[in-house]
C-alpha cells in the first residue's frame, strides 16, 4: 500500500459534475492496485441529494465538508476547507479536474503539503511502483509521458472526458461529515457579488449540426453568411472563446470547457485555431471539418477533414450545396 | 500600487520536439516566440492600473536570454522596468519558486499572471507564488480596479458556464488573469525599437538563496496524441471543395 486515495469532487447546476465519476473511476483502479482505500470528498451547501448519488460510486468513504455559507463558491474558503480535510485525511493522492476549480486549489494544496502537483493529465499508471502520468502539452498537440520524483502528497489533476466514466458498482460507501466553521477564518477576499449570464433560449448542446465561428472569420459583419450556412444546414450557430469574448456572438453560444461542450453529428470549425480548451469541448462530435487558411493550425489535428483557405471562397459554395442536400431530403 | 507582471515567452509553434539530456525539459525548434496570450491581457490590466494609482510597473520572467523579447514587449507597453531571471528549467514547480524568491526581494503590491502558459498548460506557476509568498490569490480574472480602500483591489473572475463573481481582495496580492474582452494593445515598431534600448535586470539562479532543487518530474516520452492525425485535406476549387464536404456531410446525417 502506498497510501490512501482521495477524490475531490465537483459539482455543476446541482448535480455531480462529470469529471467526478471520470476521477472515481481511475482512483478505483489504482486504489485497487495498491491495496489501499479510496475516498471523495464533497464541499457545498445541501449536499444530501448528492451524497446519496456518491453513495452508488466505488468509493469506500464519502467525506462531506457542509454548510449553508458554502452556497457561493469562494475560492479561499474552499481550499481552505480541502486543506484541512487532506491534512486529517493524509492520503498519498489526491485526483482533481483541470477545472477552474482545480486549477485553484492544486497549486495551492501542493504548496501547503510540501507535496507535488502534476497537472493537465490525460492518464496515470503504476509503473515499477512509482506514478507515471500523461500530460496535454503545446495546446494538445502533443503529449508527454512523465514519472512522478517529487515528495508525496501527489496531486494529480485531468483534463475533462479524458478517462472513460466509472460504471457504477452500487458500492456501500461511509459517510464522514467534516467541520466547518467558516466564522473561524480569517479571510483575505470577499465575494460582492455573484453573477450568470443570460443562456438565452438556445442551447448548442442538442444541435445536431454546428456552423462555428472562431476569430479567424474577421468581423462580426461575417457572422450573417455563417448564419445563412446554419440556416441551410438546419443548424446552429456556435463560436470558440474570443467571439463570445468580443461580443460577436452571446456566451450560449460559446463551446469551450468553461463553457459548453458539445459532439453534434457534424462540427464545421470555420477560421478555429484550435485551442485546447476549445478542442476539449468538441472533440467528440462525430465528424469534424476544419476550415482555416493557417495550415499548422491545430485544428487540422482534430478535424477529419481541413480545407486550406480563404473561408470565404469556400462559405457560398458550401450554402448552395446545403440547400441543395435540404432539397433532395 | 507597485505592481509586477510575470510573462512567458512561449513558441507560436514548434518542429522537432526532443527531450533533454537530464530529462526535464522539452527542446524543440520554435516556429516564432511570442508572448503567452493570457500574459498579455495581465500586462495591459497591470501597467494600467499600475498608471492610474501612481504607481510603478515591473515585468518580470524566467527564461533564457531569448524570452527577453517579452520583457521588450512589456517595456514598450510603458512597463517601468524589467527583470529576467536566468534559467534552463521549466517545469512549474520550480518556475515558481524561483520567481517568488526574486518578487519577493522587490517592493510589490500586487503580482499578476496569466491564467495557463500554451506550452507547458499546467496552470500551476500562478496560484504556486502566491501559496510561496503567502499572499491571497484569484483566479481567471477579467477585470480588476481599486477597491474600496487603498489596501484591496476590487477583481471580476470567471467561474465558468456563464457566471463570474466581483471580490475586494486584500493587497498584497495575486492574480491569474484569463483572456477577455478587450484585447491587448499592439505595440508601435518604432516604441518597440526604443524599448529594445532600455536595461534589463537579470538574476542569476546562484544569486537567489535556493537550494539545489531536484525536479519533481522526469520526461520519459513526448508523442502525437492517437486521435490527433492530420485532417483529410480536401483540395480543388472552392466550388470542388463545397461539394466534396458535402458528400462526407450527406454520409453522417
Amino acid at each position: 500500500m502506498q497510501g490512501k486515495i482521495l477524490v475531490l469532487a465537483e459539482q455543476k447546476d446541482g448535480e455531480i459534475d462529470n469529471i467526478t465519476w471520470e476521477l472515481l473511476g481511475k482512483g478505483r483502479a489504482i486504489a485497487d492496485q495498491w491495496e489501499s482505500p479510496l475516498a471523495v470528498l464533497i464541499v457545498g451547501a445541501e449536499l444530501s441529494p448528492l451524497v446519496e448519488t456518491l453513495k452508488a460510486s466505488s468509493a469506500d468513504l464519502i467525506l462531506v465538508a457542509q454548510n449553508a455559507s458554502l452556497k457561493d463558491y469562494n475560492a479561499e474558503l474552499y481550499t481552505s476547507i480541502i486543506a484541512d480535510a487532506v491534512k486529517s485525511y493524509n492520503p498519498g493522492l489526491v485526483l482533481m479536474g483541470y477545472t477552474y476549480k482545480g486549477m485553484e486549489a492544486g497549486p495551492a494544496l501542493s504548496i501547503r503539503m510540501g507535496g507535488t502537483m502534476v497537472s493537465h493529465c490525460t492518464d496515470l499508471a503504476v509503473e515499477d511502483s512509482k506514478l507515471v502520468a500523461v500530460r496535454s502539452i503545446f495546446g494538445g498537440t502533443l503529449l508527454s509521458k512523465i514519472r512522478i520524483e517529487g515528495p508525496s502528497p501527489h496531486f494529480v489533476s485531468f483534463e475533462k472526458g479524458s478517462l472513460p466514466r466509472e460504471n457504477l458498482p452500487c458500492g456501500n460507501a461511509k459517510i464522514e461529515s467534516i467541520t466547518v466553521d467558516p466564522e473561524g477564518w480569517r479571510l483575505r477576499s470577499r465575494i460582492i457579488e455573484t453573477l450568470k449570464a443570460d443562456k438565452g433560449d438556445i442551447d448548442i448542446t442538442k444541435a445536431k449540426i454546428l456552423v462555428s465561428v472562431g476569430r479567424g472569420v474577421g468581423g462580426p459583419d461575417k457572422i450573417p453568411m455563417l448564419r445563412q450556412l446554419a440556416d441551410a444546414l438546419c443548424g446552429e450557430l456556435s463560436c470558440s472563446r474570443p467571439v463570445a469574448d468580443m461580443g460577436w456572438l452571446p456566451f450560449a453560444h460559446q463551446v469551450g470547457i468553461s463553457a459548453n461542450t458539445v459532439a453534434p453529428d457534424v462540427y464545421f470549425a470555420c477560421g478555429i485555431s484550435g485551442a485546447s480548451q476549445h478542442v476539449t469541448a468538441m472533440r467528440d462530435s462525430t465528424m469534424i471539418i476544419a476550415i482555416n487558411k493557417d495550415p499548422n493550425a491545430p485544428i487540422f489535428r482534430v478535424a477529419d477533414y481541413g480545407i486550406v483557405g480563404d473561408l470565404f471562397d469556400v462559405i457560398p459554395h458550401l450554402i448552395e450545396e446545403a440547400k441543395s442536400l435540404a432539397r433532395g431530403r | 500600487m507597485n505592481i509586477i507582471v510575470c510573462t512567458k515567452a512561449v513558441p507560436g509553434f514548434i518542429n522537432n520536439p526532443e527531450i533533454s539530456e537530464n530529462q526535464e525539459r522539452i527542446d524543440y525548434e520554435a516556429g516564432s516566440i511570442v508572448i503567452n496570450e493570457s500574459d498579455d491581457y495581465a500586462l495591459e490590466a497591470g501597467i494600467k492600473l499600475a498608471k492610474k494609482t501612481g504607481g510603478q510597473a515591473t515585468v518580470i520572467t524566467a527564461g533564457s536570454l531569448s524570452s527577453q523579447k517579452v520583457l521588450q514587449a512589456g517595456l514598450g507597453k510603458d512597463a517601468d522596468s524589467a527583470i529576467r531571471v536566468d534559467t534552463y528549467w521549466t517545469d512549474p514547480h520550480r518556475i515558481a519558486r524561483m520567481l517568488s524568491e526574486a518578487i519577493g526581494k522587490q517592493d510589490y503590491d500586487l503580482i499578476l499572471t496569466g491564467v495557463e502558459s500554451s506550452d507547458n498548460m499546467a496552470a500551476q506557476v500562478g496560484v504556486s507564488i502566491a501559496e510561496m509568498l503567502d499572499i491571497p490569490f484569484a483566479y481567471a480574472v477579467l477585470e480588476i480596479a481599486p477597491g474600496k480602500t487603498e489596501n484591496t483591489v476590487r477583481i471580476t473572475k470567471e467561474l465558468g458556464f456563464g457566471k463570474t463573481q466581483v471580490e475586494e481582495i486584500d493587497l498584497p496580492a495575486l492574480v491569474c488573469f484569463q483572456t477577455g474582452t478587450e484585447p491587448p494593445s499592439f505595440v508601435p515598431v518604432r516604441k518597440m525599437m526604443m524599448a529594445q534600448r532600455k536595461p534589463i535586470k537579470t538574476i542569476a539562479a546562484t544569486d537567489l538563496e535556493l537550494a539545489v532543487q531536484p525536479a519533481f518530474i522526469k520526461i520519459l516520452d513526448v508523442f502525437t496524441p492517437k486521435k490527433m492525425s492530420l485532417a483529410e485535406i480536401i483540395e480543388g476549387t472552392p466550388k470542388e471543395q463545397a461539394a466534396a464536404v458535402m458528400l462526407k456531410v450527406r454520409e453522417v446525417l
